[in-house]
């Protein structure tokens, strides 16, 4: 039982991770129909600025964590302006765009690899190592602030997508940009703000995730992978179906390598992807997707 | 000179250049060079997929491991001759990709992107970890060395033939390009409603496409691992299916040349760099954005231009 439930919570972290990449690619795709195939270096990025600013112990840790979503929203900002938004402004196919940012991925997973000599490297656990005891049961404080935030910044962005001005318009600016700008939308400023967004989500998923996934500079990709597969299986372009997909991917894949056979996990995750993805295109909770 | 004497000219003058290079290369230039070729094969395939019918394809290295692998059991458990093993690695590329298609091609744009990656990853995850009796897992599979007469077939014997089957290849996608099914599977790229408006039967056209797209793959593998007298998943992992992709980009997509040239370009880069491994990564980001910024057709696309400004033909 005690084994199960640890199964369970660290399903449902790693998944709730997987849903956060996830919804970094949301934020993106909704404004610009654009998947960022940077996301995992964005959330390295946060990864690394949580070793560098609130691990290391030279500033204090507010300042730490201001620092955590400040580096990935330079490098968001730095893949959309110099990558992806001159193609988009040059009309270029929107699958160029998408080569853009891996383009720009491979540059910063390339930067901080030649800096850190791709070694791995461990941080600190933020909430200290003492467990939370329920009863019989005790939970990790990692995993506790890891689904308590992913949960707490999937609503924000859900709330922020539909109930605000900015929002709507962040989503109108993705389904239609002519009669977006028409209506006096910055479409610029739009992409703009979405990237930012997504960079903030990214980084944070980066940072809690650190401990848990093993931090390098080429932990973008199996991130980026994972995280798709995570969108795609609950229904892309709504954020919480995405956290959703994420969170089943994560339970699959933890439950399986526990009781079934590690050795065979990845490839059955793949195939099931590749027969859901074929007979469920919209994502096992079959909402309307996008154009 | 008219521009279609200034690229016979052209092509001449490189061929000839393939054709003497093993008489003057030098060192390690042989094994770059192969290797480069098989690179070519490799993109080749994938441009009949993403060149022509504009679909994604980031799992291009799990055909490669399939007719690889082929090639590694049919020697090492069945003692068969390698040109047996060759063959039946890429018919079975080729039914890989036909029983594929069948799940892969209800999928568009990025959502394909997803497919095929998690088809590669698949396949690799299958070799690396899955099968072990067979495959040896990450350790992999030696080969002997290929023996004809009784003389051991060295650098040059692999380079001519890489070489041949490269300008066969060239020779397939040209065939299919200019044939019904070729000028279908544009159309599929340029707007597949309007083409289905024309009478093209999108699903049978690209399952042709992914067909021919893992038959040619398959068949890079299978040189790959002989050439190497080794088969391990290392060779067939997913930043190779995006270095195959990236080959495409670069050389351009939807000209047959120019993606053997960008596998060339791209997998002698890939192997000159092996000794600064760190610089890899950085490497392939800005080649890949340089080219898409600055060059959006690719190395062809460039050369199209600069031959049209040299033969006197006006910039379209």
């Amino acid at each position: 039982m005690e084994f199960f439930l640890l199964v369970l919570v660290s399903g449902i972290s790693i998944g709730s991770v997987w849903g956060l990449t996830g919804l970094a690619f949301t934020a993106i795709f909704n404004a610009s129909r654009v998947i960022n195939f940077g996301g995992g270096e964005v959330a390295m990025v946060g990864a690394y600025a949580g070793g560098l600013f609130v691990f290391s112990g030279i500033v204090p840790i507010p300042v730490g964590l201001l620092g955590v979503i400040a580096m990935p929203i330079v490098a968001g900002f730095f893949m959309n302006r110099v990558f992806a938004e001159p193609l988009v402004k040059r009309k270029a196919p929107v699958i160029s765009s998408v080569l853009a940012t891996l383009a720009a991925a491979l540059i910063i997973s390339g930067v901080i690899g030649l800096i850190t000599k791709f070694q791995y490297f461990q941080t600190g656990l933020i909430f200290g190592t003492k467990p939370i005891v329920l009863g019989v049961f005790s939970i990790s404080r990692q995993y506790t602030a890891i689904i308590v935030s992913v949960v707490g910044l999937a609503f924000g962005y859900w709330f922020f997508l539909n109930k605000t001005h900015l929002g709507l318009g962040l989503q109108a600016a993705g389904i239609d940009p002519d009669m977006a700008s028409q209506v006096g939308i910055n479409m610029v400023r739009m992409r703009d703000l979405a990237w930012v967004v997504s960079s903030v989500i990214g980084g944070i998923a980066g940072f809690l995730a650190a401990p848990l996934l093993i931090a390098s500079a080429v932990m973008g990709l199996p991130l980026v992978v994972y995280g798709f597969i995570g969108a795609v299986l609950g229904g892309f372009g709504y954020p919480l179906a995405t956290l959703a997909g994420g969170i089943i991917l994560g339970l699959f894949v933890q439950f399986f390598t526990a009781y079934i056979s590690p050795a065979h996990t990845d490839f059955l995750v793949f195939l099931a992807l590749m027969v859901i993805c074929a007979y469920r295109p919209t994502g096992i909770l079959g909402l309307k997707m996008y154009e | 000179m008219n521009t279609k004497k200034f690229k016979i000219f052209g092509y001449s003058i490189v061929l000839l250049f393939l054709l003497i290079l093993p008489a003057f290369a030098k060192g390690n230039v042989m094994f770059l060079a192969v290797l480069g070729l098989i690179g070519g094969i490799a993109a080749l395939g994938v441009n009949i997929f993403f060149g022509y019918c504009g679909q994604v394809n980031f799992g291009a290295a799990g055909f490669m491991a399939i007719g690889g692998y082929c090639v590694a059991f049919f020697e090492r458990d069945l003692h068969t001759p390698y040109l047996l093993g060759l063959v039946l690695g890429i018919v079975a590329s080729g039914l890989v990709a036909l029983l594929v298609s069948l799940f892969l091609l209800r999928l568009r744009h990025f959502v394909l992107g997803l497919g095929t990656t998690a088809f590669g990853l698949a396949i690799y995850s299958m070799f690396a970890k899955g099968f072990t009796a067979y495959t040896h897992g990450e350790d992999g599979v030696s080969l002997n060395a290929l023996h004809l007469f009784g003389i051991q077939a060295g650098d040059k014997f692999f380079y001519y033939v890489a070489l041949i089957c490269t300008i066969l290849c060239i020779w397939i996608s040209h065939a299919v390009r200019n044939s019904r099914v070729g000028r279908g599977m544009v159309a599929i790229a340029e707007n597949e409603v309007a083409a289905t408006s024309m009478g093209v039967d999108i699903d049978h056209y690209l399952r042709i496409a992914l067909v021919l797209n893992g038959l040619l793959d398959g068949l890079a593998g299978g040189l790959l691992v002989k050439y190497l007298n080794f088969c391990s998943p290392a060779h067939f992992s997913l930043p190779y299916s995006i270095l195959i992709f990236i080959a495409v980009v670069v050389g351009g997509a939807g000209s047959a040349l120019g993606a053997a040239l960008g596998g060339i370009i791209m997998f002698t880069i890939n192997e000159v760099l092996t000794p600064l491994a760190l610089y890899h990564t950085l490497a392939y980001g800005v080649i890949l954005g340089a080219i898409l910024l600055f060059m959006p057709d690719g190395i062809a696309g460039g050369i199209r231009t600069l031959s049209h400004r040299w033969s006197g033909v006006s910039r379209r």
